[in-house]
């Protein structure tokens, strides 16, 4: 049953009209025990639980401040039926003449129930707000600082991008290589696998030598990198020989898409590359063309490898080169 | 073969429909967990092709919340991510296989028909991750179960092709087995893969859903 808030303040008022009632009573003309007890849970019920009503309303989204509430609220129940019931078990027991004792009792549990619910009821609701408000203005601030970065970074490289794509609109090789660079772009920053520096190791060497084939020749390489190492002697030799393979399947090929795969295992550098384009025929390739044999045969055996070039015409190239290291 | 396709962005969707004509019949669409969890459940569809990252836990909750109570449905999921760890967790969740979004239309029909007929379907990306996750030390050493944490010569040989872009069959007739063979490899990769407690495995999984 949802009571308004100026209804609370109302019976609040009323309550606390009834305090000053008991103070006099018990002073002057005490009544008898079970009105003084009526109006003992009169008081409590009025003066004090509109306004944790009051403020639980302004806490119930949070979960700490409910917790607090719902605590304060049975701490203050405690007290308060303890000091009647108390009050009126001496009473029966001692009879009348004590009876000063056992009010004083009653009216010193009542009063604890007045100051936890004071104390718990004003104190602890301004503290929880207080801490709420501090949390949202740091987690607000970090969220706007959060967008400007992305701001500033799609900016950068989506939104130039965007606009220069529709300026060339009718060139379409520019604008597959504007959307292939910022694609990788948007990747790196996106799943912050920043290749390192090239030169560094072998998969980050091959994805460089992949990257440049594609601003070169138009192409797509699809390339899978498992494991790396660092770039020696054999090593280079790979990205050499892979950098020679995707040049010819980017210059002869006649697809948009190569596929290259690396693997350092632990005894073996490991390169596949192939395409699906035209082919040729090995047997046909005259003898002063030197590419394959030059730039991948001749540099992978040098380090005591195999290199394995298969083609027919129309069945695209396949490129193999294996070093043990 | 009647297909659901959850993606978040109706782009996507509507893509995937298109390149899907004639293959399979789309019978619904999700953008969300709760959608799809839905639509699954209403539609029965066999094949759903699943984004890993969704709206509401991902690809992952998707499969939580049905791919147990629903048997004959096979997961085949779906992305532009580049995560490891998203793929692997998406997969050991039980999808059957995994597509980059810059797939061409006749390698989705194929993914799809594969993954209907309840077989594996690896792309490149797939089995380089699969090659990484079970790379590093031998599975003896660590007193692991090498039936479920280690990869057979034969299946890394596959791994490797596949990871160069060649088709099942294409890989049967380069190692000089049948395409069949090759699909008995794929499928017990992919059992590895979701049984094996593999602690590249099981931290790419719980990384990203704990």
């Amino acid at each position: 049953m949802y009571v308004r808030t100026r209804w609370h303040l109302a019976m609040a008022a009323v309550g606390i009209g009834l305090v000053g009632w008991l103070v006099w009573a018990v002073r002057y003309e005490p009544p008898p025990w079970p009105v003084l007890l009526a109006d003992l849970i009169a008081v409590i019920g009025l003066a004090i639980v509109p306004w944790l009503v009051i403020v639980g309303r302004q806490l119930v989204r949070v979960r700490e401040g409910e917790r607090l509430m719902s605590r304060v609220v049975v701490f203050v129940a405690i007290f308060a039926v303890a000091g009647p019931v108390l009050g009126m078990l001496a009473l029966r027991m001692f009879g009348q003449d004590d009876s000063m004792v056992a009010l004083a009792l009653g009216m010193m549990s009542m009063a604890a129930a007045g100051v936890i619910a004071l104390v718990g009821g004003v104190l602890t609701p301004g503290l929880v707000l207080l801490a709420r408000t501090v949390a949202r203005e740091r987690s607000a601030r970090v969220r706007a600082e959060e967008r400007a970065e992305v701001a500033a970074h799609l900016h950068d490289s989506v939104l130039q991008a965007l606009t220069l794509i529709q300026k060339r609109a009718d060139d379409s090789r520019s604008v597959r290589q504007l959307a292939r660079s910022t694609e990788r772009e948007l990747r790196v920053w996106l799943y912050g696998a920043a290749p390192s520096a090239a030169g560094e190791d072998l998969a980050a060497a091959v994805r460089a030598v992949c990257e440049e084939i594609e601003d070169r020749f138009d192409v797509a390489v699809e390339l899978v990198a498992v494991g790396t190492c660092p770039l020696d002697e054999p090593a280079l030799a790979v990205v050499g020989a892979v950098r020679e393979a995707l040049t010819n399947a980017g210059k002869h090929a006649g697809v948009r898409q190569v596929s290259a795969f690396v693997e350092a295992a632990d005894g073996e550098l490991l390169a596949l590359v192939r395409d699906r384009g035209r082919g040729f025929d090995p047997g046909l390739v005259p003898a002063d063309r030197r590419g394959i044999a030059d730039s991948i045969e001749a540099r992978i055996r040098q380090h005591g490898g195999t290199a394995q070039v298969r083609s027919a015409a129309g069945a695209g190239v396949e490129v193999e080169l294996r070093v043990a290291r | 073969m009647r297909v659901f396709v959850v993606d978040d962005h109706a782009v996507v969707r509507s893509g995937v429909r298109a390149e899907l004509a004639g293959t399979a019949e789309v019978i619904g669409e999700a953008a969300d967990v709760a959608g799809a969890v839905d639509g699954i459940r209403r539609l029965r569809p066999e094949v759903v092709l699943l984004d890993v990252h969704l709206p509401g836990g991902g690809g992952r909750a998707v499969l939580n919340a049905v791919a147990a109570e629903l048997p004959q449905t096979r997961f085949l999921a779906l992305s532009v991510s580049d995560a490891a760890e998203d793929v692997i967790a998406v997969i050991r969740g039980g999808a059957r296989g995994y597509v980059t979004k810059a797939i061409s239309g006749p390698d989705l029909c194929e993914a799809v028909r594969r993954v209907h007929a309840g077989d594996a379907y690896f792309s490149p990306r797939l089995a380089g991750f699969v090659l990484d996750a079970f790379r590093r030390v031998p599975a003896e050493d660590l007193g692991l179960d090498p039936e479920l944490d280690q990869l057979t010569r034969r299946e890394r040989e596959v791994l490797r092709l596949v990871a160069a872009g060649f088709t099942y069959k294409e890989v049967g007739a380069k190692l000089s087995i049948s395409a069949r063979t090759v699909e008995t490899h794929a499928a017990s990769v992919l059992r590895k893969l979701q049984l094996s407690n593999r602690q590249e495995l099981t931290r790419w999984a719980s990384r990203h859903w704990p």
